[in-house]
C-alpha cells in the first residue's frame, strides 16, 4: 500500500470521536497522523487508543498550534513539520472537524465533504489516482468548484483580491482553477513538496487571519488559502478530480 | 512537585519530591538516545547547530528534535550566544510542541545573549500575541557544585522566581550529576524540616491548581466569543439563506403548472424515489377532500 500522510486540523471539544467514526478507513490506513489543534482538552481527547487503528500503537504527532488561519494555519503548520522533520510519504490527505456553526445545514456538507475518506470512496480515489497519473487531487464532487471568470480574469468571490495576490506572489499559472471548497482532499505529496521545497509553510501561515475569521463580507488570506492548494497543483499540470 | 522516577531508591530519598523543576541544558547531539525520561529540557541552540547542517549533520539532529516534539517531557528552547536566524522553523516546530513549557499561552525563550533581531517578532506573526524572553539568571542556573547551596536557599526561602533550574554541566554526565548532588541537598534539609516541605509542596498545588484554572478560563473566554460571533452571523445569515431558498423554490418549482407536478410524482414512483402507497394514499385523500367540498357531484 502505498504511504499516506494524514493531516488532521481539530478546534471543536468532541470532534475527534466525529472523525473516528466518519473517516476511520482514512484513519486506519495512514502511515503517520499530523494532527493540530488549538486547545489541551481537544488534543487530550486524541489520546486515547485509536479504535480503528492497525500498527503502531500511536501513529499521531500532536501539535499545539495557535488559532490563526483556522484549519488552513494547522494545515500549513502541520506541513511545514513534515518538511523538515518527516520521511515523505505517497499521498497526503487533508482533514479537519467540518462544523461551520454558522451554516444552516453544517452536517450535510461535512458528510458530502467526508464522503471520499469512506471505505468505498478511499478506494476509488486511490484507484483513479493510481489509473490517472494527471490527477493530483481527488476531493468530494459536491465540493469541486470553480469561480474563475474568464472573461473578467478575476474569481467571483469576495476573497479575490488576497488570492490574486498569492496567485501573484507564488508565480502559479493555474489552467482551469478548479479547487475543493472546505480543503478536505486526498493528493499526491510530490505537489506538496515540490512547492513547500522553495516557499516556507510558515511563512505561508504569517499572513493568515487570527482567530474564528470569517469571507462573508471581506476576503480573507485564510479563504484564499482554501483555493490555493489546488491552484497548487494545477500549476504543475495536475488536475483536480471531484468523487 | 516533580517525580523522577528513574532515580533509584538507593541514590535518594524516594519520599522528598522535588522542589523545582530541573531542564537539563543539552545540544541536540545529546538527545539521540536520552538517557533518562524524566528530566526537563533546555535545548541549547547555538553557532553549533545551524539549519543549513541540518539535512547531512554528523549527528541526527532531525531525530532528536522530532523525538522531543513528539515526546512527553517538558522543554523549552535555549538559544547560545550567537544565534543565526536560519533556525527559525526549527524554533516554530519546537513551539508546537504541546509539551513546550508555557507560561499562560505563551511560549518561553531562554537566551544567555539576546536572541536575533526579527526572531521574536517572527515568532509572534506565527500567532502567539506574546513570547516570554528569560534571561536565565545566576539564581536559576547551575553549572558548579560549589553553586548548590546558593540555589537550594533560595529555592527553599520562596526567593526563586520559577520553579525551574537549568543546570549545564561540563558534559550530560556533568549535568545529570550535578542535578542529583542537587536533589540530595535538597532532600536533606527538607526531611530536617517537615513543615517546610508541606509548605512548599502547598504551595506548588496551589499554583498547579491557579495555572489550570486560568488555562481553563481563557479556552472558555476564546470559545464564547467565538459562540457570540457565531449567533451575530447566524441572526443575519439564517435569514438570507431562507430567503435565498425560498426564493429558488418558488423560482424553479411553484411556477410550474399544476399538471406538470402531478406528472412529477408519477416519475418518482417510477424511479423509486416515492412509493406508490404513498402516493395512492396522497390521491386517497384529495380525493375524500374533494368530496367533503363538493356532496352533490359526487353523488352524481
Amino acid at each position: 500500500m502505498p504511504g499516506l500522510t494524514l493531516f488532521i486540523h481539530l478546534y471543536y471539544p468532541g470532534s475527534w470521536q466525529l472523525l473516528e467514526n466518519k473517516c476511520a478507513a482514512l484513519i486506519r490506513r495512514a502511515g503517520r497522523i499530523i494532527l493540530t489543534a488549538c486547545h489541551d482538552d481537544v488534543l487530550n481527547e486524541t489520546r486515547r487508543p485509536l479504535s480503528s487503528t492497525v500498527g503502531p500503537a500511536d501513529p499521531i504527532i500532536r501539535l499545539k498550534v495557535p488559532n490563526k488561519g483556522k484549519d488552513i494555519g494547522g494545515k500549513l503548520a502541520a506541513l511545514s513539520y513534515y518538511m523538515h522533520l518527516c520521511e515523505k510519504t505517497d499521498y497526503i490527505a487533508l482533514l479537519h472537524d467540518k462544523v461551520s456553526p454558522q451554516t444552516i445545514n453544517a452536517d450535510y456538507w461535512s458528510q458530502q465533504l467526508y464522503g471520499p475518506f469512506s471505505e468505498e470512496g478511499l478506494d476509488k480515489a486511490f484507484r483513479l489516482l493510481e489509473q490517472d497519473s494527471r490527477a493530483g487531487i481527488v476531493g468530494s464532487k459536491a465540493f469541486l468548484k470553480n469561480e474563475f471568470l474568464p472573461m473578467e480574469n478575476k474569481f467571483d468571490t469576495t476573497n479575490n483580491d488576497p488570492l490574486q495576490q498569492l496567485i501573484r506572489e507564488y508565480h502559479l499559472g493555474g489552467r482551469f482553477f478548479d479547487f475543493i471548497a472546505g480543503t478536505i482532499f486526498l493528493g499526491r505529496s510530490r505537489i506538496f513538496e515540490n512547492f513547500f521545497a522553495k516557499n516556507s509553510a510558515l511563512n505561508g501561515r504569517e499572513k493568515l487571519e487570527a482567530g474564528n475569521v470569517l469571507d462573508l463580507q471581506k476576503g480573507t488570506y485564510t479563504h484564499s488559502w482554501e483555493r490555493l492548494f489546488c491552484f497548487i497543483a494545477e500549476d504543475q499540470g495536475y488536475t483536480i478530480k471531484g468523487i | 512537585m516533580i517525580r523522577t522516577p528513574h532515580i533509584t531508591h538507593e541514590q535518594t530519598h524516594p519520599d522528598v519530591e522535588r522542589p523545582y523543576l530541573p531542564l537539563l541544558v543539552v545540544h541536540p547531539a545529546d538527545l539521540h538516545p536520552f538517557p533518562v525520561r524524566s528530566y526537563g529540557v533546555a535545548l541549547l541552540l547555538d553557532t553549533s547547530v545551524s539549519a543549513g547542517a541540518l539535512p547531512d549533520g554528523s549527528f541526527p539532529v532531525k531525530a532528536a528534535l522530532d523525538t522531543l516534539i513528539r515526546g512527553d517531557r517538558p522543554f523549552l528552547i535555549l538559544l547560545g550566544s550567537p544565534t543565526t536566524e536560519d533556525l527559525f522553523e526549527y524554533i516554530t516546530l519546537c513551539l508546537f510542541s504541546p509539551n513546550y513549557i508555557r507560561i499562560g499561552d505563551a511560549p518561553v525563550i531562554a537566551f544567555h545573549s539576546s536572541p536575533p533581531a526579527g526572531l521574536i517578532t517572527r515568532l509572534q506573526q506565527q500567532g502567539w500575541p506574546d513570547i516570554v524572553q528569560w534571561n536565565v539568571p545566576p539564581i536559576h542556573r547551575l553549572t558548579q557544585r560549589r553553586e548548590i547551596p546558593r540555589i537550594t536557599d533560595t529555592l527553599l526561602t520562596g526567593a526563586s522566581i520559577s520553579k525551574y533550574i537549568f543546570i549545564h554541566g561540563k558534559d550530560l554526565d556533568d549535568t545529570l550529576s550535578l542535578e542529583q548532588t542537587l536533589y540530595r541537598h535538597c532532600s536533606s534539609l527538607l526531611n530536617d524540616n517537615p513543615s517546610l516541605q508541606a509548605l512548599i509542596k502547598q504551595k506548588r498545588q496551589l499554583q498547579d491548581t491557579l495555572d489550570t484554572m486560568e488555562k481553563e478560563n481563557r479556552t472558555l473566554r476564546e470559545r464564547l466569543y467565538n459562540a457570540e460571533t457565531t449567533v451575530d452571523i447566524i441572526r443575519s445569515k439564517y435569514k438570507d439563506d431562507y430567503d435565498i431558498l425560498f426564493n429558488w423554490y418558488r423560482q424553479e418549482y411553484e411556477v410550474l403548472p399544476l399538471w406538470y407536478k402531478r406528472f412529477g410524482h408519477l416519475i418518482k414512483v417510477l424511479t423509486g424515489k416515492r412509493t406508490a402507497k404513498s402516493l395512492l394514499r396522497s390521491i386517497h385523500r384529495r380525493l375524500h377532500r374533494w368530496k367533503a367540498i363538493n356532496p352533490q357531484k359526487s353523488q352524481t
